[in-house]
């Protein structure tokens, strides 16, 4: 077998580079495509197995609680859940109301949705992306940009969906947009001016930070009590009032037409277990996802 | 399966679980805003120890892997290691590749330099532009875990190669 | 030789001795080789900076984008002319290159069927790639907006090869919910982007309209400060005040541009990030001396008449500010932004709204009545007439001078003998004839001058007219070529005849006698620590300067006035506020008439001046300066005292509240 000589040895690693790259280049787009689902899909098991040893060790950890507590606790649920009961059943007679409202003014009904729980497999914050994987994807109907949400606000959007998983980009992603508004700390009504705010710089060891551009100038802030966000609805995505964040700083744009601003999302965000997908019933299709 | 084949497959077997474990350490740290940057132990192993070929393949692969997960242009993890890998390779018959210390510097210098082309690349392209406050905390615990796993991970590489009949360190065209 | 040379390893040996031959091209290989040293350098030590330029100027393009335009705030701080943000979506034309080429590959391929005879050239290919993914794009923004715009297919071209940088402007003027859409549902790296531009906003609507003046847009290619000026550059247009304050003050108004220098392609599209930039930042605010509720309280009274045209002035008599500047018919500024449309352009001019009458020559008129204040004050300061003794002939409704009769046009019957207070009170021509001719013209124009009455006020908008004119002997000379009749004294007397004014001008110089100066700089910006204006004298005796305001106080009270300012009979009636006026019916070519009202009040502490001048617009109808012009007065008035606590509290009206003395005459 013939040496290669020192500098083609050294010269190999480089040309087989180049070829690489420009052979990349030229590999259709349905090739990559296929490729990516198919390694995705070969990853997903794993991670899904993963999230259920967690899931299972939860589950005794549980199980190693005294009795009392877990009697106190299951106590407690039952006297909220007594409490939501008497609001489902407020809800369902103004709900009626509405769509008798709704029929009454010959108004097209607001887009409803279907919701889907799903637990979250993989938690994936880089500082250039944050997105999560849940263990719901096309058997369950997700579709790509539909809402993400949990107890507390707004989670994201759907980004991608596979087969049994589907990829939820979350609020503090710089690609995630929603129009909203904002509620002063005295207000019970949101100011009705659509603001857009953007997932931003999320530094390491802090809750998840997102931005406010296009803010009319005559929203102020003032330590202490802090304006909040809530989904204005306007967007087509998500429904309205979900709260988004809280404003903790309003700086004012040169040119004085504006404001931008700096949101502080729920800490809750990071250490999310369970989210709920806003799938839409009507047969529109959502805009592309982010 | 030629020589060349089963590296490749020890290689690749290894890095999955490096992946995996990587992943399972993001999302116990997401909580605070981190996130693992390991590229440096997926390439170091396969330049210094496989032939040009198997590593060469073993991490291009590997990068396609990251690039399913990551909302990135597909390839773009897969060409930044191999790039790595390549500078890794040209230079490694003047290293003394059998010393751990070595192997832990050789690692981490990779890591460094993988992880500063993603960078570059992402501030390029995407909306994204982190600030100091989130890079530098990252690059910290990124390149503590290398140190910490790299000796580890070598030694895991070589047992694979070991297992599946592949001699570590051998030439191959 | 050579053989022992190639033999021994001795290389010094070999080139010393042997190819002597070789010598002759070490001399010609060191020129070329300092020739090429030389070339390198001349071109890279010498001339470095012009290649850098050169590479600069290809490499390189600038943007610069207009700040927004400072505020213009009333007294009290109220906008009167601010920005309302604009939202538009654009396409960045310049970042969709490579999309530009793979369409035109794809069409280029299209048509490589030999059907097409003669094939389209290359540009025109270009030009359809580029409609056909510029469509696309506008088909994204239909879908997710759900209304269909129109596509200036010339316009994209135009935009195209003129101004690749700047974002192209797909779609304006978005509601708040189609911009709320396309935020949630544009992707985040698209090259559509919603863009926000301010544009003039006028919290007041057509409040002072002709005061702030309007805005258009600045097409000149103004030098500017920043760096790269020496760079290709892009300019999205400012906007540059077209009249009114935006015009005089459009430097400090004038917003700081922002500007980005980029790195292009060799084909002119953008390299991202930008090498350089700065964002724009707003012009500075320009407080005026306005006062939102009193110009609005004018302008409403002004409009009572809707077919009369006119305008109103209100002065601060202490500082010179101006409260009030009113001219109707007036136009609303928020039909100019974005731009003003042909039909609303028509309807201005039809209405003759343009001119600002305050100020312009279409309010300068021959200032009638309002006039014998001055004629009183030169008849006294030259002793021509003393304020306890009736003047000349007593008044029979009409008197002769200069061979001609001149009738009383005031008073259906006779005002008989009268002191100078009941003839100001009650406007008596005949009594005023005779003191003007007693005085003599050249006094009575020495004293005009003397008050500011001859020249520009000098306000800080641009138009203002230079046509107000003090007539004398000379000037009659010099620019009629006739000489001055008695008759023109009388006529003068009475501010008829050649005498013009603006209702600016008699606003000053109501002022002034308030104060009893001369002179009033008016102005329009607002100071809190504005200084009182304080200028000459006038010179009369406090005994004179006494019967000159019973006079003037006796014109709103009994007088001509009487039954139209500041009557207990009307509903906005002022208790306790006395008011010291004169008015005035000049005669305005058509055999019309130009009604004005001129006022300062509270009599005993003057603190508001008013000048208000209506334009009667049928030929032979009289048009009142007590009918129509005081009324105006009378509601501007009414609100200032809105604000001034002290006077808020009626007081008991009776002549013994004021410091004049009562009018001795009309008691008589």
């Amino acid at each position: 077998m013939p040496v290669p000589s020192p500098s083609s040895r050294q010269s190999r690693p480089f040309i087989t580079l180049g070829v690489v790259l420009v052979a990349w280049l030229l590999v259709p787009a349905v090739v990559k495509r296929f490729l990516r689902a198919a390694l995705f899909e070969a990853q997903a098991p794993a991670a899904v197995t993963a999230s259920r040893v967690r899931d299972l060790q939860e589950y005794w950890a549980l199980r190693t609680r005294p009795a009392n507590e877990l009697i106190a606790a299951g106590k407690d649920t039952a006297r909220a859940l007594a409490g939501y009961e008497l609001g489902v059943e407020r809800l369902g007679l103004l709900e009626a109301e509405n769509a008798r409202l709704h029929a009454l003014l010959s108004l097209p009904p607001p887009p409803g949705f279907r919701q889907e729980h799903a637990r979250v497999v993989e938690r994936d914050f880089s500082a250039w992306w944050q997105q999560l994987v849940i263990r719901k994807g096309a058997d369950y109907g997700i579709t790509v940009g539909a809402p993400v949400v949990f107890a507390g606000g707004v989670v994201g959007r759907v980004r991608e969906v596979r087969a049994t998983t589907s990829v939820v980009a979350l609020l503090s992603d710089p690609s995630v947009s929603l129009a909203v508004v904002v509620v002063g700390p005295g207000d019970t009504r949101p100011d009705p001016r659509p603001v857009k705010y953007s997932g931003g710089d999320n530094p390491a060891f802090g809750p998840a930070r997102g931005t406010l551009e296009f803010a009319p100038a005559d929203i102020t802030v003032t330590p202490g009590a802090l304006p909040r966000l809530l989904t204005s609805g306007l967007g087509g995505v998500f429904p309205a009032g979900l709260p988004v964040g809280e404003v903790t700083r309003m700086e004012p744009s040169p040119d004085g037409l504006f404001q931008t601003g700096e949101v502080r999302l729920n800490p809750a965000l990071a250490t999310l277990e369970e989210v709920t997908v806003l799938v839409p019933e009507a047969p529109t299709a959502l805009p592309a996802a982010p | 399966m030629s020589h060349a084949s089963r590296q490749t497959l020890a290689l690749l077997l290894g890095n999955a679980l490096l992946v995996f474990l990587a992943a399972q350490a993001d999302h116990a740290l997401a909580g605070w805003q981190l996130r693992l940057w390991l590229g440096g132990l997926l390439l170091a192993p396969a330049a210094l120890l496989a032939s040009h070929r198997a590593g060469a393949v073993a991490v291009f692969v590997t990068g396609l892997a990251l690039d399913a997960r990551a909302p990135v242009p597909f390839g773009t993890h897969a060409l930044v290691l191999l790039a790595a890998h390549a500078a890794l390779f040209a230079v490694r018959d003047r290293l003394a590749r059998d010393t751990p210390a070595l192997r832990v510097a050789a690692a981490l210098m990779a890591n460094l330099v993988a992880l500063a082309a993603f960078g570059l690349i992402m501030a390029a392209a995407g909306p994204a532009r982190p600030g100091a406050g989130r890079l530098l905390p990252e690059l910290l615990i990124s390149q503590a875990a290398v140190a910490l796993c790299a000796t580890w991970c070598f030694a895991l590489q070589e047992r694979l190669c070991a297992l599946f009949g592949a001699r570590p360190g051998l030439e191959l065209p | 030789m050579s053989r022992s040379a190639i033999r021994a390893p001795q290389g010094v040996e070999t080139r010393a001795n042997g190819n002597h031959r070789l010598w002759a091209f070490y001399p010609l290989l060191a020129a070329l080789l300092l020739t090429l040293a030389g070339g390198f350098a001349w071109q890279q030590l010498l001339r470095a900076d012009l290649h850098g330029a050169r590479e600069r100027a290809q490499g390189q393009r600038r943007v610069l984008v207009p700040g927004p335009r400072g505020r213009i705030l009333d007294r009290a701080g109220r906008v009167l002319a601010g920005n309302r943000p604009r939202f538009a979506v654009t396409l960045a034309l310049d970042t969709l290159g490579p999309e530009f080429r793979a369409e035109f590959a794809a069409v280029k391929k299209n048509y490589h069927t030999p059907r097409e005879s003669p094939p389209p050239t290359s540009a025109q290919l270009e030009q359809i790639a580029r409609t056909a993914v510029v469509r696309r794009y506008l088909d994204q923004l239909e879908t997710i907006l759900g209304r269909a715009t129109e596509f200036d297919a010339a316009g994209l071209q135009r935009h195209f090869s003129q101004q690749l940088l700047l974002p192209y402007l797909l779609m304006e003027d978005l509601t708040p919910a189609e911009y709320a859409r396309l935020v949630e549902q544009l992707p985040a790296n698209s090259p559509l982007q919603v863009f926000s531009a301010g544009v003039r906003d006028y919290p007041y609507g057509r409040l002072a309209a002709h005061a702030l003046g309007s805005v258009g847009t600045d097409d000149s290619e103004a030098d500017d400060d920043l760096p790269g000026d020496d760079l290709t550059t892009y300019r999205l247009r400012g906007t540059k005040g077209r009249d009114g304050l935006e015009k005089f003050f459009d430097d400090r108004l004038q917003g700081e541009a922002g500007f980005s220098i980029f790195r292009v392609s060799p084909a002119g599209y953008r390299l991202n990030p930008p090498l350089e930039s700065r964002p724009p930042a707003r012009g500075g605010d320009l407080m005026t001396s306005l006062d939102a509720d009193l110009q609005l309280a004018a302008e409403t009274a002004l409009r009572i008449n809707p077919d009369l045209a006119g305008a109103a002035v209100a002065l601060d008599v202490r500082t010179g500010e101006v409260l009030v500047l009113a001219s109707e018919p007036g136009y609303d500024l928020r039909d100019f932004s974005p731009r003003l449309s042909n039909a609303t352009r028509d309807d201005i001019e039809a209405r003759k709204a343009w001119a600002n009458r305050a100020i312009s020559a279409s309010g300068t008129y021959s200032p009638g009545s309002t006039f014998k204040l001055l004629t009183a004050i030169a008849a006294l300061r030259h002793g021509a007439l003393d304020p306890d003794e009736p003047l000349g002939d007593p008044c029979d409704g009409s008197v002769l001078i200069g061979g001609k009769l001149f009738k009383c046009y005031n008073g259906k019957g006779h005002h008989g003998a009268v002191h100078l207070d009941e003839a100001i009170a009650k406007s008596c021509d005949v009594y005023f004839y005779q003191a003007g001719v007693k005085t003599t013209a050249d006094n009575i124009a020495a004293e005009a001058r003397r008050f500011h009455l001859d020249r520009p006020a000098g306000i800080e908008l641009p138009g203002e007219t230079h046509r107000m004119l003090i007539p004398d002997p000379a000037w009659k000379k010099r620019t009629q070529h006739e000489d001055w009749f008695q008759g023109d004294t009388a006529n003068m007397a009475i501010g008829q005849g050649y005498v013009l004014e603006t209702p600016l001008n008699m606003a000053c110089f109501i002022a002034s006698l308030a104060r009893d100066e001369v002179w009033t700089q008016p102005t329009l910006l607002h100071r809190a620590d504005a200084p009182a204006q304080h200028t000459e004298r006038t010179g009369l005796t406090p005994a004179q300067r006494d019967a000159l305001l019973a006079g003037m106080v006796g014109c709103t009270t009994v007088g001509t006035a009487a039954g139209t300012l500041n009557n207990p009979s009307l509903t906005n009636y002022i208790p306790g506020l006395s008011i010291a006026g004169k008015t005035g019916t000049a005669q305005i070519p058509g055999n019309k008439n130009a009604a004005w009202f001129v006022c300062f009040a509270p009599a005993e502490n003057p603190q508001i001046a008013i000048a208000v001048m209506i334009e009667g617009d049928t030929a032979g109808e009289e048009v009142g300066g007590g009918r129509y012009a005081a009324p105006v007065a009378q509601a501007i008035l009414k609100e200032w005292v809105k604000n001034q606590p002290k006077l808020n509290t009626p007081a008991p009206v009776s002549p013994s509240t004021l410091s004049l003395p009562a009018l001795p005459s009309l008691t008589r």
